[in-house]
């Protein structure tokens, strides 16, 4: 028996355009295991990847859904790592408590740091945003004793993943770490994107004002929304700092943020897929570049920008998808 | 406690590190005044200009003071040449494409003097006249600091004289206020733009210049010291030469200071000033429209 | 009888321009109130000092005998207050489904909820749906409303503050750039609201006042220059001095 209320929901639903696992996922796992078995010695390359992707997602989150324009989330994914290195060198060794532990503390200081600054909008939001990632790296700086300063930290023990898996020279146990969180960290992210909370703050990304007139405490939403970005970001620099045994004040460099941003402009805000591509492109060409020519590399990152800024301004996943939406427009019944 | 002769240094030292930051600052306080552009790549253009000096000194030979005027003109003609073509492409973009556009820009900036002059810190000769210090009633100066301090003043002085004083001025001022109305009034906003934009650029080479023994010459200067610049800009309200004056000053001072009486702090004093600043006073300290 | 929304003295001043004066209006449950006035009188000041994006100079607003002066905007709405406006605010770059989704998310008070797909939830979506059905956009659910006409922009204006189930509407020249037609639809659809809802609506359109006001306030230069039924207002001389431009109040 046809139930009508079924053809309503599914209407809506698709109306509500929340992500849906479909044929990228799959693209994504093949190539997560085309890497293991097919390019070996690329691992330590993909495990970047994965922890840039990680990154992406976290920035993606308050950027393409909540719209908080940052420069500054260098922040929390140093943070993260200076947690993790700090925890694996005066607590504990085990892995996998280090990133709840880089998570946590990188979600705390969203939290204090977004009940701050969160009120202002626009360019002087950018502004504080660069301003507490830039004081960040200079208290880092400062406080030589506890972050090792310039020389960062180093010297501290990973031990093996769940007690039986060490971490070996080759990266392959780094590389399903990094591939097991990310996709952690993704389903978490969809998670977010697909829940009310998601419709809710994309709809303070679009009209913050209406959303007040709805009855939404707007300055609440983001603050969580910011803290649940930094957490993720978090869990990024916790990674790459247990993965390569070594944080420092890089980390917190403006040049981390500038990148991330970049990840996400060629990729595609708003739509999770964008970073996942973007980073992918982003670190595959820098580390070609870095190969032939490191600071020739920043030309190729400029023109990167202009011209997708200029070009194609929702990306590549925005290039792709609006070809797609356009197809369906065509095949639609007038 | 300090000594007086200390002490005065270090305002001498903190006044001219703040004036250079003024300069900088001014131009990027207008067109953001004006038109709100955010360019994020303006410190690049004292980057220019310093090493345009440089090339011309240590490359050509020419004496300081001829070198001085003749890189402030390149990075204009520069400026002006970049802001006809690629920043016509910028200002039709949203806030935040201005921000990553002109990042952009920063990058190929940073890029393009990597390949020109290395990556090493690099200092333009100063001459003779310039160096050592004067002995005042037992107070020790550093001669170039005091030349900068003069330097600078003169300037600000000049801008603050064709601001208030002049029909281009009382243009710059209504544009700043209300774009929207200036240009219902008849002023051409947008020449107003572009000239202001290269002048803005010429002060920034100036700046650069002069600054380059406070602010060593390297690829990276475009980015570096541009939160600091912002920050001036932020503080003193956008638009407000007059503002950025003042928070340019102050930041100077609180940072030279800072980092003589908590020197395990460096750094970090001026960023939690401006921060607390930011957060009290989100308009600046001359709020200007 | 508690009224549904009372404004107290209000009073607005800019530096020296006074924009409100002295304004007092009660509006009772299940009223059919229409502000009108002449243009710069203040009307939409007035709806701006009531949902409290404004605050006032002076004068208390009270919602259901409650003191909402001092609450923020957000606080406001969600004890019942809601408004549309004269130039529509919407979510341009989201579909219409998605647009009165946030209105129905935001009512039930889930919007913050992070557990489970806001897509999967049958409740949300019949209300969606229903909401959508009674303003004849259900064909649109899925269409961006930048993508829409002028008008059905307007309907789904007027969808955003219905769907918040409010007790007081206050409604910003709601027929602003209609056509007859949907001119027409929107008459009906106030004229069907329940009397759970105490309708304030600014208009100029005195077609559409004259038909579904049952009190008329009229308002000159931020000052009330009288309230009374349709009829009282229709004969008053002063007010067609107001429109004539003879005298102002």
């Amino acid at each position: 028996m046809h139930d009508p209320s079924a053809d309503t929901d599914l209407e809506m639903r698709s109306a509500l355009r929340t992500h849906r696992f479909g044929w990228f996922e799959v693209a994504m796992l093949v190539a997560a295991a085309a890497t293991w078995f097919g390019l070996p010695g690329y691992l330590p390359l993909a495990t970047q990847v994965a922890i840039m992707i990680i990154f992406a997602l976290s920035l993606d989150l308050a950027l393409g859904y909540g719209g908080i324009e940052t420069l500054g989330h260098a922040a929390f994914f140093g943070i993260g790592g200076y947690a993790a290195g700090l925890y694996a060198l005066h607590v504990s060794s085990e892995p996998i408590s280090g990133l709840f532990v880089a998570a946590a503390a990188a979600g705390l200081f969203g939290l204090v740091s977004g009940v701050v600054i969160l009120r202002a909008r626009g360019l002087a939001l950018v502004m504080l945003t660069l301003a507490v990632a830039t004081m960040l790296h200079e208290l880092a700086n400062s406080m030589r004793s506890v972050t090792g300063g310039d020389d960062g930290l180093a010297g501290y023990t990973i031990d093996p993943l769940l007690g039986m898996f060490r971490f070996d020279m080759f990266g392959r146990t780094a590389y399903l770490y990094a591939v097991a969180v990310l996709v952690v960290v993704f389903i978490l992210a969809r998670f977010v994107a697909n829940s009310n909370f998601g419709l809710t703050v994309r709809g303070i990304r679009t009209n913050p004002q209406r959303m007040q007139l709805l009855g939404v405490p707007v300055l609440s939403r983001l603050v969580v929304l910011y803290m649940i970005s930094g957490a993720l970001a978090g869990v990024a620099g916790g990674l790459s700092a247990q993965v390569t045994r070594l944080v420092g004040l890089n980390s917190l460099a403006f040049t981390v943020s500038g990148n991330v941003l970049i990840v996400l402009i060629l990729g595609g805000i708003g739509r999770l897929h964008g970073a996942v591509i973007g980073a992918i492109v982003f670190v595959v060409l820098s580390d070609r570049a870095a190969a032939i020519d490191p600071f020739n590399w920043l030309f190729v990152l400029g023109f990167l920008i202009v011209f997708t800024v200029w070009l194609a301004p929702d990306g590549i996943s925005g290039r792709f998808s609006s070809w797609t939406r356009q197809l369906r427009m065509r095949g639609r019944k007038p | 406690m300090p000594s007086i002769s200390t002490l005065l240094s270090l305002f001498i030292d903190g006044a001219s590190y703040g004036m250079i930051l003024f300069l900088i600052a001014s131009g990027l306080t207008v067109t953001l005044g004006i038109m709100r552009i955010v360019n994020l790549a303006h410190c690049g253009f004292a980057m220019i200009g310093g090493y345009a000096a440089l090339a011309l000194t240590s490359g050509l030979g020419l004496s300081f003071f001829a070198a001085l005027p003749l890189a402030i003109a390149i990075t204009v003609a520069i400026g002006f040449l970049m802001e006809q073509t690629i920043y016509r492409v910028v200002y039709r973009r949203s806030e935040f494409g201005q921000i990553l556009m002109t990042l952009g820009l920063a990058y190929l900036m940073i890029a393009s003097v990597n390949v020109l002059f290395g990556s090493l810190l690099q200092n333009i000769p100063i001459p003779s006249a310039l160096t050592g210090v004067w002995i005042v009633g037992g107070l020790t100066v550093s001669v170039y600091r005091v030349f900068l301090v003069g330097v600078s003043s003169g300037v600000a002085l000049l801008m603050w004289l064709v601001f208030e004083w002049t029909m281009f001025g009382a243009k710059l001022r209504a544009a700043i206020d209300n774009p929207r109305m200036a240009r219902a009034s008849g002023i051409d906003v947008g020449r107003l733009l572009s000239i202001a934009f290269a002048a803005g650029c010429g002060l920034a080479a100036l700046g650069g210049i002069v600054g380059a023994q406070l602010l060593p010459l390297e690829p990276f200067y475009a980015l570096k010291y541009l939160v600091l610049v912002l920050m001036v800009v932020t503080i003193g309200g956008l638009g407000s030469l007059r503002g950025s004056l003042v928070a340019g000053l102050l930041l100077g001072l609180i940072d030279t200071f800072g980092r003589y009486f908590l020197p395990e702090f460096g750094g970090f004093v001026i960023y939690v000033t401006v921060l607390a600043f930011l957060l009290a006073r989100p308009g600046g300290l001359f709020q200007n429209a | 009888m508690t009224a549904a929304l009372e404004i107290r003295n209000l009073s607005k001043s800019f530096g020296g321009l006074h924009v409100t004066r002295d304004v007092s209006l009660t509006l009772e449950r299940g009223a059919r109130h229409a502000l009108i006035g002449p243009n710069g009188a203040g009307k939409s000041t007035l709806v701006n000092l009531v949902t409290g994006v404004l605050k006032p100079s002076a004068g208390r607003i009270l919602l259901a005998g409650e003191d909402i002066t001092d609450l923020a905007v957000a606080a406001r709405v969600r004890r019942g207050l809601a408004r549309t406006f004269q130039i529509n605010s919407l979510f341009a770059d989201m579909t219409v489904a998605e647009n009165v989704a946030l209105a129905v998310l935001a009512d039930a008070g889930i919007d913050a909820r992070l557990l489970g797909n806001v897509s999967h939830d049958r409740p949300v979506l019949a209300r969606v749906a229903a909401h959508l059905e009674r303003l004849n956009l259900a064909a649109y659910a899925d269409r961006l409303v930048s993508d829409l006409s002028y008008g059905q922009q307007r309907i789904v204006e007027i969808a955003l503050a219905l769907a918040l189930d409010p007790s007081v509407l206050l409604l910003d020249e709601p027929a602003a750039g209609l056509s007859a037609q949907d001119g027409e639809m929107l008459i009906g659809l106030l004229e069907s609201l329940p009397e759970t809802v105490s309708v304030l609506v600014i208009e100029h359109d005195m077609g559409l006042v004259f038909r579904f006001a049952e009190t008329i306030t009229v308002l000159v230069d931020g000052r009330i220059l009288l309230t009374g039924t349709t009829e009282t207002v229709r004969r008053d001389q002063r007010v067609r001095d107001v429109y004539l431009g003879r005298r102002h109040g």
